[in-house]
């Protein structure tokens, strides 16, 4: 299997605080892989290490081949990380958004991808208001119809089932489906279970570092 | 009385003192250090020092006042009380046009939330916030009045405190009435048009207070009149007013008291978030279509920020056509070169203004969502965002190196350099967001703009303005490969 995003032996701590350590871990093309543990294991952590929004202390993270913190941010349009708590241009709409991005690649189709995401997570009504004026919610559909438009290589999303309604949740669990058949891998953290999204593998963050869930 | 009115009253009394320890930090104590003993020392030395400073500044004010008045012929005797009426009248309309749109009751959110319940507790809550902005305005206008009659006779001063303190009271009550005359409950379609009337009334009886100043007893005849009528009015029209949509309106527009505190501690931030909570009460100013694609759509955006965001304008304005001209001049030697340092300290002094000419690239390079989706280099992405600021700023700079040194011949070489200035200055906020090859650390926008100034100053005792343009010019052919090569690392 063609791996879009490798790990191998990461170590993260803060100071006076180790997250975790000597971590493993791949994503090869049309996965979709859950990543559970308890609050405060060190998930988000990861997820922004995978990024390259945070530097590990030690290891070294691959995408696509290429190590992570020596490609430019421009670079990294493959890879995307939609946050808990995503942030936005506070003086532009959501409409505003789609279409700066839209036009800033040069794609009119990411645009209308992105506005038929809004509409699949009923969020059309809410496009036209600026984002301070969204809640926790429709900020997060916001965020995730901008990231799965521009359909990247590797999607990781922070608990994306936590704050949004059961209908988007379906409308979710179906666009990551597609995307996985797209060839695109997908790493999201999450607590429970969720009946429209099945994952390829389980991995579990814990005290021993990462490990399969075997089902 | 009323349970709820006196919890109402006791946080009022707890608002004002916390605005005491407001002003009191400035200082470092507040009324809780009077608890102990040193600490109750401490606040004492403080507030007799504070009390010692006012009374000799009034001294010194009134000195200089009645020195001022008594170089007046005789004809013009009353011209300052004229005037200080005449403010009042401009500050009364203001205040009133403003509470046609929205109330000027200040009320927490939590005083609401504890108040919601009971109407004579809002009412009471309400009644306080009145009284103390009444108190504060007559107090205000018996300083005015005092100062605008120093050095005159003890009649005279106590008839122009009296006016003064009147029209003070009028102005601070006229903006409370006509708040209550447009939320009065059952008359909404005839309110607003009844409030703007009574705007204009108490206006022109003011202005009229203010011009009939030598008519005996007309001035005040007018006060008291216009004063008795707003209290009536208040008191009446606030039996009627619809207090859920009063208190939805006074908390609207309050500002936190996180936020009070961090204007001295974080101005800048103080200054960022107060601009970003309006930007949200004001909603969406303008609809502008993302012409083109590609860099084209970036530029179309930065635009469409700095029209929504145009407080950042006055700040690009200022930088622009202030802080640039005045080193420009200074860097010519056209101002004297003793003045030199001061020049650049003030450009140092009020970097954020400089910062305003990179805030759509700051936003872009801060957003970890959306940058990976703009496909351009930090160089790319700093001259797309930049450039409508950058270009206002270049044109204000240019404009006014003209108006000012255009007689002495000058205003050429003051262009080169202001355009020069201007664009390092966008420069300066590329270089801090890229980690330079072989650098472990940002270089910070205000160093780097440190740096820059204090070369140009340097240059520029020489006496040549074509080395100080060329050491801008190298500055910014380096900076920008810099920020060519540099890598760009989120915060």
């Amino acid at each position: 299997m063609t791996m879009l995003l490798e790990a191998r032996n990461l170590c993260f701590s803060y100071p006076r605080k180790s997250i975790w350590k000597d971590l493993d871990l791949s994503l090869g093309r049309g996965e979709i892989v859950f990543l559970r543990g308890v609050n405060g294991s060190g998930k988000s952590t990861l997820l922004r290490c995978l990024a390259g929004q945070l530097r590990p202390r030690e290891g070294e993270i691959r995408f696509l081949g290429t190590p992570l913190f020596s490609l430019a941010r421009k670079d990294l349009a493959g890879l995307s990380l939609v946050p808990d708590v995503p942030a936005f241009y506070d003086d532009l709409t959501g409409r505003e958004h789609f279409e700066l991005v839209s036009r800033a690649n040069g794609d009119d189709e990411a645009e209308r991808r992105a506005l038929a995401l809004a509409d699949a997570f009923r969020l059309s009504g809410a496009l036209d208001a600026l984002p301070s004026a969204l809640s926790r919610g429709m900020r997060y559909k916001l965020a995730l119809s901008l990231a799965l438009a521009m359909r990247p290589q590797v999607l990781l999303l922070d608990e994306p089932f936590a704050p949004i309604d059961a209908d988007a949740a379906r409308a979710l669990g179906e666009e990551l489906g597609k995307l996985s058949a797209e060839g695109s891998a997908v790493l999201l953290s999450i607590h429970g279970s969720v009946p429209t999204c099945v994952p390829t593998r389980t991995v579990l963050l814990g005290e021993g570092g990462l490990h399969e869930e075997v089902a | 009385m009323d349970g709820r009115v006196m919890a109402a009253l006791r946080i009022r009394a707890r608002h004002l003192r916390r605005d005491l320890d407001w002003l009191l930090w400035v200082v470092g104590t507040s009324t809780d250090d009077a608890r102990s003993f040193l600490g109750a020392w401490y606040l004492a030395y403080v507030v007799a020092v504070g009390v010692a400073w006012a009374v000799l500044s009034w001294a010194a004010l009134e000195h200089f006042a009645a020195g001022l008045l008594a170089s007046l012929p005789a004809v013009l005797t009353l011209m300052p009380l004229g005037l200080a009426l005449g403010a009042w009248c401009a500050a009364a309309l203001v205040r009133a046009l403003q509470a046609l749109r929205r109330s000027p009751f200040r009320l927490l959110a939590s005083d609401i939330s504890w108040l919601s319940g009971s109407r004579s507790a809002l009412a009471a809550m309400m009644v306080s916030d009145v009284v103390s902005r009444c108190a504060g305005a007559c107090a205000l206008g018996v300083l005015a009045g005092l100062l605008a009659t120093s050095g005159m006779v003890f009649e005279l001063r106590t008839w122009a405190t009296a006016l003064s303190a009147l029209a003070g009271l009028c102005t601070a009550l006229l903006p409370c009435v006509i708040a209550e005359a447009r939320l009065v409950r059952e008359k909404a379609d005839a309110s607003p048009a009844g409030a703007l009337l009574l705007a204009v009334v108490a206006a022109c009886a003011l202005a009229a207070s203010a011009v009939l100043l030598r008519v005996p007893a007309v001035p005040e005849a007018v006060l008291f009149s216009l004063a008795l009528s707003l209290v009536a009015s208040f008191v009446i029209l606030g039996r009627n007013v619809c207090m859920p949509a009063l208190a939805c309106e006074a908390v609207l527009g309050t500002e936190p008291s996180t936020m009070r505190w961090l204007r001295l501690t974080n101005r800048a931030l103080h200054r960022e978030l107060v601009r970003s909570s309006r930007l949200e009460r004001r909603g969406i100013l303008f609809k502008l279509p993302l012409g083109g694609c590609g860099w084209r759509a970036l530029v179309s955006r930065a635009v469409l920020v700095h029209l929504r965001r145009f407080e950042g304008l006055a700040d690009i304005l200022l930088f622009a056509g202030v802080y640039v001209p005045l080193l420009g001049a200074l860097c010519l030697g056209a101002l004297g070169r003793e003045l030199l340092v001061p020049g650049a300290a003030l450009l140092l002094r009020n970097y954020h203004s400089a910062r305003e000419l990179v805030r759509v690239f700051d936003a872009d390079e801060d957003n970890r969502l959306i940058r990976p989706f703009l496909p351009f280099g930090t160089l790319r992405l700093l001259v797309a965002d930049s450039l409508p600021a950058l270009l206002l700023s270049m044109l204000v700079s240019c404009l006014m190196c003209v108006a000012v040194l255009g007689r002495g011949g000058l205003a050429p070489q003051a262009c080169v350099i202001c355009a020069l200035i201007d664009v390092a200055a966008v420069v300066c906020g590329g270089i801090s967001r890229v980690v330079l090859p072989g650098v472990y650390r940002r270089m910070s926008f205000e160093l780097t703009l440190f740096a820059v100034v204090a070369a140009t100053c340097l240059v520029s005792l020489t006496g040549e303005w074509l080395a100080v343009a060329a050491v801008l010019a190298a500055f910014v052919l380096i900076g920008g490969a810099a920020v060519f090569l540099g890598h760009d690392v989120p915060l």
